[in-house]
């Protein structure tokens, strides 16, 4: 099911852009301000004139029409990149996991196009493998990034080391790469996240967590069925198999986190159940993202 | 062991098919429900640490399978219902509930009567009854009779005391016993329970527990709180022979509450008031009330104590009839006699016709109430009531033995209803006939053991006759003469034209039926109607409960008959909580030794109630799955 980016949905991601813009204030604005004035030529987007900015790059036929002080942005020779890995496998389809893998990414592209940051989708699994959406800029590509995500199908296994290894061999371009997965891979998360590491590449690791998953309602006489393999099995689900399960699934988890914090990737569990801007101003509270 | 229900031959398919049924299901195997998870790699690392063998699987399934095999074959053997038989160890026990009229005081506890709480009590002793113990229940009133054989099905057994139904009688407790000894005799282990307020004659209880023998043990369990009851004892009514307009009343009423009170004693005539009175009461004092010239339209007189609020209401009512207003047709059969004439004269409910002997017609005569035959003597009897004056002759009713000149009456029967207020010494008689008496007969008056007046009543008629001619006698000449004259017409009419006697509830009574009818039925309060057979001119009748009841008589037309329980014995309903018969002290019955029920469906029903929580249990907890 597409995700719907409505009206309620833009006015949040306008809310975060400016939450962020107050964490960030002082910290990499003005570093980055410097290093964009006067070494591009290729104009990128307006900003609100500040104390202190070279009044050559004041637009100044805006001024004549509107009259109001803008400032010329121009593109930087050394801007950043963010890759945002989405799974779009089988696996992310129940519980409604897709849906907000898919809010998430566009909020954290929405606060990245802002800031001019090249902002590039790559989708991995089944559904929209092979696809992507190319490095963009500027607020005004956020629509690309709605309808490219609105597109998604969960499909296929995940496959997460195979689908890295495809994405660092065709990005040269370094730079953030936020991984937003449930990481339910049978061959493993650490081969693919180790890849991400050595070729440079800054990853950032989005869990998508369910409750339901975490401890499901099953019982009786079940065949479960892998929704990504096809493989199924014949279990009586008794209340001590539940617990087992809760416990497993907890250990999976809690393996990942580990493998995160010992790598120094930072590491977010994203609840479903928790409204997802909540996630993203977590983050930028934790200087984990665009840091 | 028997098994009193559904059929072996049918039973026995049906265990082979549902067993065939529950194999088929188990070895089917089990549809499960399809699921899709998003990462079965997780359940399969649980599941290896957690699911056992497969042998250990199947094992456990196996277990199931047989719970549910037992499970079906015990239904199937409670369907069969089957019964230990009978042995020598059990008790028989011959229930005695009391149903007679005291029983029906309301102090039987939460609003009941006794005889619920009787009933209740039988049912505790019926349901505690062993698996060898037989028992029978017997109704105990004026007429005790068992309500069934002796048995051990307590259904049968419970559904005899729910039929038990109080009377208006009193207590027969000496043929009760009698006649549960007679069912115990003989019987293991017998036992005898009597369940009633104990308000029995303790003569009655001693004989009867003499009859029993030392073999049957005599138990008791009382029922019943309270003395609290005044109840009428004795009612009766009659009109006065002079004026047949108006009727005097008898009442007796007795107190048997521990303290004075006062009571509301009500009259009434076909529902009409003709008197209310209070009545004050000492503690069991009885008092005897005579209300004289009532009068009014209607036969059925009632006596109501109202507002007593007692615990027995059913003796506050008593019931008599006024006898009805009619003058007695009388036949005189004379040559002419004035002191006869004016004695019958005298009488003005008499409609006296008088003819010669000339004019006489024997198939007439049965349009008369009575024949009076002065000096002559027909051949052919009279067809009705008659009374010979001097008989003689081959036509005499009573053969004529011979003649005695000068007889003196030496010896009268004073209790017969001719002699009633009748003084016949020194009559002076100038001669008279003697008679032969036949069976039945009864010499009224005779000298030297020669009967000179005689009686008979035989098929429905009285006759009577005096060996002497009136006028050679003074007896017209005394004041015995019209009493003879009436006593012997009111004999004819009666047993006594003036009172119409109330009956007693329980004892047979016997209606005189009018002449030529042949079959009678008797109407009771409730609307029943029932035949009683028709002997010697009578109608024999038992009623079991008070009120006015209607003696139809087909062709001649209807009598009502009043019925009283008039027993203070039965009024008298102060429980008795001990009991001695034949000075040894009666115990409780011991309710509630449980052994094992004869039926055993119950247990196997149980048993399969557990088996199917054992095979649920296990099943919710995954133990056979």
């Amino acid at each position: 099911m597409a995700v719907t980016f409505d009206e309620q949905f833009l006015k949040k991601l306008e809310y975060l852009y400016v939450v962020a813009k107050k964490v960030f204030v002082g910290r990499i604005r003005a570093e980055r301000r410097s290093r964009k004035t006067g070494s591009g030529v290729e104009f990128a987007d307006h900003r609100n004139y500040a104390a202190g900015d070279d009044l050559r790059y004041l637009d100044w036929s805006v001024y004549g029409r509107l009259d109001k002080l803008l400032l010329r942005m121009f593109e930087e020779e050394e801007d950043l990149h963010i890759y945002l890995l989405i799974d779009a496998s089988a696996s992310m389809r129940a519980n409604g996991k897709l849906d907000y893998a898919e809010r998430l990414c566009a909020a954290l592209a929405y606060i990245g196009l802002a800031k001019l940051d090249r902002v590039s989708i790559v989708p991995f699994g089944g559904g929209g493998a092979g696809e992507r959406l190319p490095p963009s800029r500027g607020k005004a590509q956020i629509f690309k990034v709605f309808q490219f995500l609105s597109a998604l199908e969960p499909a296929g296994p995940t496959e997460l080391s195979r689908a890295l290894e495809s994405f660092v061999h065709q990005n040269k371009r370094r730079g953030l790469a936020i991984v937003v997965s449930d990481f339910y891979d049978p061959a493993g998360y650490e081969e693919g996240l180790n890849l991400l590491r050595y070729h440079r590449f800054e990853p950032t690791v989005l869990q998508v967590w369910s409750a339901a998953e975490a401890r499901p309602e099953l019982r009786g006489d079940l065949e479960l069925v892998d929704v990504e393999s096809g493989e199924t099995r014949e279990v009586t689900v008794t209340e001590r198999q539940l617990a087992a399960f809760a416990r497993a699934h907890a250990e999976y988890c809690g393996k990942l986190e580990s493998f995160c914090a010992g790598r120094a990737l930072p590491y977010y569990r994203a609840d479903v159940a928790v409204p997802f801007e909540d996630l993203v101003l977590r983050m930028f509270r934790q200087g984990g993202f665009l840091s | 062991m028997t098994f009193a229900g559904a059929p072996l031959s049918l039973v026995g398919p049906a265990l082979a098919v549902g067993a065939t049924a529950l194999v088929a299901l188990y070895l089917l195997k089990l549809r499960r429900r399809r699921l899709e998870v998003p990462f079965a790699e997780l359940w399969r690392r649980v599941l290896s640490e957690t699911q056992t063998t497969a042998l250990w699987k199947r094992l456990r399934r196996i277990v199931s399978l047989i719970l549910q095999l037992i499970l079906l074959t015990l239904i199937l053997v409670a369907i069969l219902d089957p019964r230990l038989s009978a042995t020598q160890h059990g008790r028989s026990i011959a229930i005695v509930v009391d149903t007679s009229a005291s029983m029906q005081a309301t102090d039987g506890g939460d609003g009941r009567t006794r005889l619920e709480a009787a009933k209740e009590e039988a049912r505790r002793i019926v349901r505690g009854l062993a698996g060898d113990d037989e028992a029978m229940i017997v109704a105990m009133d004026a007429r005790p009779a068992p309500r069934g054989g002796f048995t051990g099905d307590d259904r049968a057994l419970l559904a005899d005391v729910s039929a038990l139904a109080p009377s208006d009688t009193a207590a027969d407790l000496l043929r009760a016993l009698g006649l549960a000894g007679d069912a115990l005799r003989g019987r293991p282990r017998p036992t005898l329970v009597l369940i009633g307020d104990g308000a029995w004659r303790q003569s009655e209880l001693d004989d009867g527990a003499r009859a029993l023998g030392k073999d049957v043990e005599l138990r008791y369990l009382p029922v019943g709180k309270s003395s609290d009851n005044v109840g009428i004892t004795a009612f009766s009514v009659r009109r006065y022979r002079a004026n047949q307009t108006a009727y005097e009343v008898l009442v007796e009423v007795q107190s048997f509450r521990p303290k004075a009170s006062t009571v509301t004693l009500q009259l009434t005539q076909d529902g009409e008031i003709v008197e209310t009175q209070k009545l004050p009461l000492a503690a069991g004092e009885r008092v005897q009330r005579l209300y004289p010239d009532l009068a009014g339209a209607g036969a059925r007189i009632e006596a109501r104590l109202v507002d007593t609020h007692d615990a027995l209401p059913r003796d506050d009512v008593a019931y008599a009839v006024l006898p009805e207003k009619r003058k007695q047709k009388v036949l005189l059969v004379t040559g002419g006699d004035l002191f006869l004439e004016g004695a019958l004269l005298l009488d003005e409910n008499l409609d006296v016709e008088k003819i010669p002997p000339a004019k006489w017609d024997a198939a007439a005569s049965a349009r008369y109430d009575a024949v009076v035959l002065d000096g002559f003597t027909p051949a052919a009897a009279p067809r009705t009531n008659a009374l010979y004056l001097d008989p003689h002759g081959e036509g005499s009713p009573f053969a004529i033995r011979g003649s005695v000149d000068g007889p003196i009456i030496t010896d009268t029967t004073a209790t017969h209803p001719l002699m009633r207020w009748v003084a016949l010494k020194d009559l002076n008689i100038a001669r008279a006939s003697t008679f032969a008496l036949q069976a039945g007969d009864v010499a009224v008056a005779s000298s030297f053991k020669q009967p000179i007046l005689v009686a008979r009543e035989r098929d429905g008629r009285k006759t009577a006759a005096v060996g002497f001619e009136l006028k050679r006698s003074d007896l017209p000449l005394r004041v015995a003469f019209p009493v003879l004259l009436i006593n012997a017409l009111d004999w004819f009419a009666g047993a006594d034209s003036g009172l119409v006697a109330s009956y007693a509830t329980g004892r047979p009574w016997r209606v005189p039926v009018p002449a030529g009818a042949t079959e009678l039925w008797v109407r009771a309060p409730d609307g029943s109607r029932t035949r009683a057979p028709v002997h010697d001119a009578r109608a024999s009748y038992v009623a079991m409960h008070t009120g006015f009841y209607e003696v139809e008589s087909a062709g001649v037309g209807d009598r009502v008959v009043a019925v009283n329980l008039a027993n203070s014995e039965e009024s008298n309903i102060a429980p008795k909580l001990t009991l001695s018969a034949d000075r040894r002290p009666l115990s409780s019955p011991e309710i509630g030794r449980i052994g094992v029920r004869k039926q055993l469906w119950l247990y196997f029903v149980a048993l399969a109630l557990i088996l199917a929580f054992v095979e649920w249990w296990t099943y919710n907890r995954r133990v056979t799955v």
